[in-house]
């Protein structure tokens, strides 16, 4: 369905020195440098996919996105959309798509919310029976409708997140771009959020494109992950297989006879790290500082270890890892 | 189409929203008008004056302020700020991938506040002053022409605030060059004074210039200061400055696309 092949996307950054004189130089002798902020990026979405774009901060995820919606061009590379390009074929592009990008609207704020997924139907050309039974639908499973008649700008944080969704919902998109949509939500908002996009996943065939670095959002909906560092693909495929293959710490979950003797979690060697959950104690470990046997002889100095069984590795960790280790390629 | 009518009323809803803003822009208007017609009949006084088109009457001067006070939005090109406004925030992003795209978004919400500001704001203010002072209404067809110049003026002075605000987006701020032009549209257009006061020399200047078809030209058809020759004229001017104005507007719009999404985030 989305296709993109080979993006690289290079901007012109003006170079800065510090202070008064540096200003005054910047004034007379402007130094421009080029940033590539995107690498050689390659991804493919199909049809009821969900796919989580994740990176660090600055990795160049909501640059990628905005070249695979159009908003920008790339500098070399090719995005298309069922064999249309998004930029060329912008308005039947944007009539196929969804978007929710965190702290940007697509509500009018000083209207009641009714009346901007009123206004939607009229953008999308959306016939009054498909529109009706989509936003009875989208209101129930979201649970928005209790507050369709209060103007945009008096809701919550959580309450206009799950509007902005629905409104980008409404016309039943072929895929949907998501830029942390779940960014100070809480636990009944982030689920609603969950449902209702398994549903479009799974009802509509509406891929889902999501950038997030909530943990809680890509256990409950992500299929597969592409880590973007640096501008390039650290890694593309199943959070399974990531834990399979690029996991660096393991997990060590034991049971111990008494909490109390166990050291405290600051005295733990370089590469161990532990949590304790009562007698149930559970070890991270960084394979390439430590060992299984470091860490157990650690614990078991000062108290009596009952069970011990590998744990499995956290997205969190594993996200970690990944992180890291294309850092340390970068490097 | 549809979508675009459905665009104009949620927009014009949405200026509505407030009715405190209302009655303050009202209000507003009411005693920038009065000030403006206190001032302007102290200075032609009750016999009114002589220009080169003809005689100008008190009862003409105080149409023409009133006029000129309820357009006076042409001369400020509120789509400079409201473009700012939704660069500055991200919301270009958001725009653009909505089906009728950032250039008609953007169009239809000035265009609709354009309206609801002259239906709410302006109207009000004609209205309780035109009863008082006095105003001239002319026939249908001088009516009709100047309003069309009115629309006319709009797309102009919109167009021409697009091109500063697209256009300098790739030099991080627009304020001061709308200052600058906000200044220039103000003396050239006969919204402060009308042009038939100028100078010679500063008033050929001011044809020359697009800005005197926002005001000079709607209001000499309303008062009767303009024959139908120079009416003629006038449309050909607007339409020949749109013709030039039109392949600016998206000209500026695609070099400076990519810029502005990112200066959004």
């Amino acid at each position: 369905m989305l296709n993109a092949r080979d993006l690289v996307k290079e901007f012109r950054v003006a170079r800065r020195e510090p202070g008064l004189a540096g200003a005054l130089r910047g004034l007379l002798r402007p130094r421009e440098t080029t940033l590539r902020a995107v690498d050689g990026v390659s991804l493919a979405l199909s049809g009821s996919e969900i796919v989580g774009l994740l990176g660090p901060n600055g990795a160049g995820k909501s640059t990628t996105l905005k070249m695979l919606t159009g908003v920008l061009d790339p500098t070399s590379g090719r995005v298309d959309f069922e064999g249309r390009s998004p930029r060329a074929d912008r308005r039947w592009f944007t009539r196929r798509i969804g978007a929710v990008f965190g702290q940007r609207t697509q509500l009018w704020w000083e209207l009641p919310l009714r009346d901007s997924l009123a206004a939607a139907k009229a953008l999308y050309e959306i016939p009054d029976a498909t529109f009706a039974r989509t936003r009875a639908a989208l209101v129930a499973e979201l649970e928005i409708g209790s507050f369709l008649h209060v103007p945009v700008r008096q809701l919550s944080l959580g309450q206009k997140m799950r509007a902005e969704l629905c409104a980008a919902m409404l016309h039943r998109p072929r895929l949907l771009f998501l830029d942390e949509p779940t960014l100070g939500l809480d636990l009944e908002a982030r689920a609603a959020f969950h449902r209702v996009l398994r549903t479009a996943s799974r009802g509509w065939g509406t891929g889902v494109l999501l950038t997030t670095h909530d943990v809680a959002d890509i256990d409950a909906l992500c299929e597969r992950i592409v880590v973007i560092c640096g501008g390039r693909v650290a890694y593309s495929g199943s959070v399974g297989a990531a834990k399979a293959s690029h996991a660096r710490r393991t997990r060590l979950v034991c049971t111990v006879r008494r909490s109390a003797d166990t050291p405290p979690p600051r005295t733990a060697p370089p590469g161990i790290e532990m949590v304790r959950e009562g007698v149930r104690v559970v070890l991270t470990i960084d394979r390439a500082r430590a060992t299984r046997e470091d860490a157990l002889a650690w614990l078991g100095a000062g108290c009596e270890i009952l069970a011990e069984a590998p744990g499995e590795v956290s997205t969190g960790d594993l996200l970690l890892d990944l992180y890291g280790a294309a850092r340390a390629v970068a490097a | 189409m549809r979508s675009l009518l459905a665009l104009l009323r949620i927009e014009a809803a949405a200026s509505l929203a407030d009715r405190r803003l209302a009655v303050l822009g009202a209000m507003h208007k009411l005693l920038l008008a009065g000030a403006q017609v206190l001032l302007w009949s102290s200075l032609v006084g009750p016999e009114g004056t002589t220009i080169d088109g003809g005689h100008l009457s008190h009862a003409d001067v105080v149409t023409y302020v009133l006029l000129a006070t309820a357009l006076a939005s042409l001369a400020e090109f509120p789509v400079v700020d409201t473009i700012n406004d939704r660069v500055a925030r991200g919301q270009a992003a958001v725009d653009v991938l909505r089906p009728p795209g950032f250039p008609m978004l953007v169009l239809a919400g000035e265009l609709a506040r354009f309206v609801v500001g002259l239906v709410t704001q302006a109207l009000p203010a004609l209205v309780v002053l035109g009863a008082v002072l006095g105003f001239v209404t002319p026939g249908p067809d001088r009516v009709a022409a100047a309003l069309l110049l009115v629309v006319g003026g709009w797309l102009l002075a919109t167009l021409v605030g697009w091109c500063i605000a697209i256009a300098a987006l790739r030099l991080l701020d627009t304020t001061q060059v709308k200052y600058a032009f906000q200044g220039v549209t103000a003396l050239f257009s006969g919204a402060l004074v009308p042009l038939w006061f100028f100078p010679e020399p500063l008033r050929a200047i001011a044809e020359a210039l697009p800005f005197h078809l926002l005001f000079h030209a709607p209001l000499s058809v309303w008062l009767g200061l303009a024959g139908w020759a120079e009416i003629v004229r006038f449309f050909a001017v607007l339409a020949l400055w749109l013709c030039v104005l039109v392949p600016v507007a998206v000209a500026a719009w695609h070099w400076s696309r990519a810029e502005m999404v990112v200066h959004g985030g």
